[in-house]
């Protein structure tokens, strides 16, 4: 739907951003509270607000809104209208209350959407919620550790069981120093839900030519110089089997290998 | 209004600093050195997370303008003690110069009003003793951490609450001190318990918190702590006029001082040394806290850590120098020092007996972030970094937050403003 569309159903005038009109949404947020927008409000969305400041504003720019409409006849005072000027925003002012304004909404859908509790049900219903990407190069062992302590700080922060986090940072740990020591590179990928969480590193290099062999307790392939370092004692794959729910290990010799460990959060020893 | 506590919700965590707000301009030194970002300027004025403080003091020794003051016992309060006894610090002596005699030190004391002092370091080599015992015969997941630090105790039951286990369970030499005065001293002289006082003097407000709210037990065995450069003031004028009439004669003959236990890798130096590991200084600690999360110290059995770097000698509420401080300690254990005869089967007993056993164990005291269930925390945190995505990331500090990744935080929490960043609104800066 065009925010055109909206502003005519809202008889609402226009503060700024007139040449976005034309833009397409996708959904509407009606709220007051903006850790809510930013927390549950989805990209290409229009916000609906009683809360006539910047800070609304740069709340909507941050949670990739394309729009504003401020309720109640209400207008920012400050520096709103440069600000979303800046980042190509379209702010509205209705002079219809809250509840007034959500009503006459239309979904793209024909119904009614712009219902705090119906946005917020529908984002319930994403399977992933948080998926993050990093990397690693191989042969840089100066870094080896960087992307398990992220990882292992960001599950912390969020409140999972630490026995849990625990299991996650060793068998992040020990892919990425195998990546390090074996691979050229290898992106390494975080999906988060409350019950599991998944890492998976796929990585470009050599490939290994006998998984179940490499599953073996002291079996490495590793250089002198690494183990001088610590590593390559082939505990690195017996390890991770022994803190993961589940372990998937695909290898194509020659071009690399792809690690795909679950954790399920409730299952805190193994 | 002298010392306004800045911040008015009731914490269950007792920390011995606090902000003078009338002091406080706002300078933002404490909040970008703070080692667990436990700092945030609103308003204009530094205001602490209670949960988060470790009580390194970092943030007392960086303040330009001494806004972030002790808050400490105190001697007067003393007084209402028949029988006075100090336990200074094994630091305090290598504050002075390596030429004053350390009688002359615990002289001083005595014109302060103490009616004994006692010294911790006899009590801190046999502590050592007993945790070389039980490292040795410990069969658990490995590396043991030191107690002994207790900022480092505080910052494993905050950011580390999975290595809590880790943390040996053998008393601090100065809480052992205490209760054993306290358990000999009133038969002794023939004094009623209620009449003995006992006062330490800290190196850091770690140690007077650990004396207010212990970690590892419900009372400290101490009356009160005050910190070191309060007394050293006191002292020093005394410790002058004493040096001038001063004879080595005079020194009784029971007169004992050891010199020893001032500095880092004390502990870890006997413990097995191949396997021990020392390390101080809040960043290196993390990092090696990291490592054994990550259990990537697999060759280590015993981690000594401290806060401060080189360890106590290095505490926030000393006066000199650290390194001047280690310089001091070298020279007068080296005159006047004499390292205690240890009896190893005596300490096997007392072992057996509990007698180093902390009171009760340490707990985790994990933060909670986002006080909400895991989902909403796990959307919080993907906006956190959509946010911060889109902040400068130049860490400028003027907001309140020390980075713009705590300033994404504390926006998703709802703690903060967005209008806040000052680059991101384009607003002219504040006057």
């Amino acid at each position: 739907m065009e925010i055109r569309t909206i502003m005519e159903s809202l008889g609402a005038q226009i503060l700024a951003g007139e040449e976005q009109l034309n833009a397409e949404i996708e959904h509407v947020y009606a709220s007051d509270l903006m850790s809510d927008v930013l927390a549950f409000g989805k990209p290409n969305s229009i916000l609906l607000t009683g809360l006539a400041t910047q800070q609304a504003v740069i709340s909507s720019h941050m949670a990739e809104f394309k729009g504003v409409v401020f309720v109640r006849g209400k207008r920012p005072k400050d520096s709103s209208e440069r600000f979303a000027k800046e980042h190509q925003l379209v702010l509205l002012a209705t002079p219809l209350d809250m509840f007034e304004a959500c009503l006459r909404v239309k979904s793209p859908h024909g119904e009614s959407t712009a219902h705090p509790a119906a946005a917020d049900k529908e984002s319930r219903s994403v399977g992933i919620l948080l998926c993050k990407e990093f990397s690693v190069e191989g042969g840089d062992f100066s870094k080896g550790g960087l992307v398990s302590t992220e990882v292992k700080s960001l599950l912390k922060t969020i409140g999972f069981d630490s026995r849990v986090v625990r299991r996650v940072a060793i068998c992040t740990y020990e892919g990425e120093m195998n990546v390090i020591m074996h691979a050229l590179r290898a992106r390494i990928r975080l999906a988060v839900t409350p019950s599991v969480i998944e890492v998976v590193i796929d990585d470009e290099g050599k490939g290994i030519p006998d998984v179940d062999l490499a599953m073996q307790q002291g079996f490495t392939t590793a250089t002198e110089e690494m183990r001088a370092m610590g590593f390559g004692s082939g505990m690195g794959l017996p390890n991770i089997k022994n803190n993961t729910d589940d372990l998937k290990i695909t290898s194509d010799v020659g071009k690399g290998t792809t690690l795909s460990m679950k954790f399920l959060t409730d299952r805190w020893e193994k | 209004m002298g010392e306004v506590n800045s911040d008015h919700v009731a914490s269950p965590y007792y920390h011995a600093h606090r902000i003078d707000l009338e002091k406080c301009r706002g300078h933002m030194a404490c909040m970008r050195h703070c080692p667990t970002q436990a700092i945030r300027v609103r308003q204009g004025k530094a205001v602490i997370n209670n949960e988060l403080c470790i009580d390194c003091g970092t943030c007392l020794s960086v303040c330009p303008e001494g806004a972030v003051r002790p808050i400490s016992d105190p001697v007067a309060q003393l007084s209402r003690f028949r029988y006075k006894v100090v336990v200074p610090t094994a630091v305090l002596y290598s504050q002075f110069d390596p030429s004053i005699h350390p009688y002359i030190i615990h002289r001083a004391f005595h014109k302060l009003g103490f009616d004994m002092v006692v010294d911790v370091t006899p009590m801190s080599a046999v502590v050592a003793a007993a945790l070389i015992e039980y490292v040795k015969s410990y069969r658990g997941r490995l590396p043991l951490i030191s107690c002994y630090c207790p900022s480092i105790v505080r910052l494993v039951q905050v950011k580390y609450p999975d290595l809590v286990e880790l943390l040996v369970p053998i008393d601090v030499p100065r809480e052992i001190t205490a209760r054993e005065i306290r358990r000999s001293l009133p038969a002794r002289l023939n004094i009623s318990p209620e009449d003995l006082g006992i006062m330490y003097v800290a190196t850091c407000p770690a140690k007077i918190v650990s004396i207010r709210q212990p970690a590892e037990k419900a009372t400290s065995w101490f009356d009160g702590a005050v910190p070191l450069r309060e007394v050293y003031s006191a002292l020093l004028p005394h410790v002058i006029a004493i040096k001038q009439e001063f004879d080595a004669a005079q020194v009784p003959p029971d007169f004992h001082f050891d010199g020893n236990w001032v500095l880092e890798a004390s502990l870890a130096r006997d413990v097995r040394t191949e396997r021990g590991l020392t390390v101080s200084g809040l960043d290196h600690v993390r990092n090696i806290l990291d490592d054994i999360e990550n259990s990537r110290l697999r060759n280590v059995d015993f981690v000594e850590a401290h806060a401060h770097m080189l360890g106590c000698v290095g505490g926030p509420f000393n006066v000199e120098n650290p390194y001047v401080a280690r310089s001091n300690n070298f020279k007068r254990g080296y005159d006047y020092g004499d390292p205690v005869t240890l009896n190893q089967a005596d300490i096997e007993t007392k072992m057996e007996n509990g007698f180093f056993s902390i009171e009760h164990p340490v707990l985790p005291r994990p933060t909670k972030y986002f006080d909400t269930d895991l989902e909403t925390s796990i959307k919080r945190m993907k906006e956190r970094d959509r946010v911060h995505d889109k902040l400068p990331q130049i860490d400028c500090g003027c907001c309140g937050a020390p980075t713009c990744l705590a300033f994404a935080e504390d926006l998703v929490r709802g703690d903060a403003d967005l209008t806040e960043c000052l680059p991101l609104s384009s607003r002219p800066l504040a006057p």
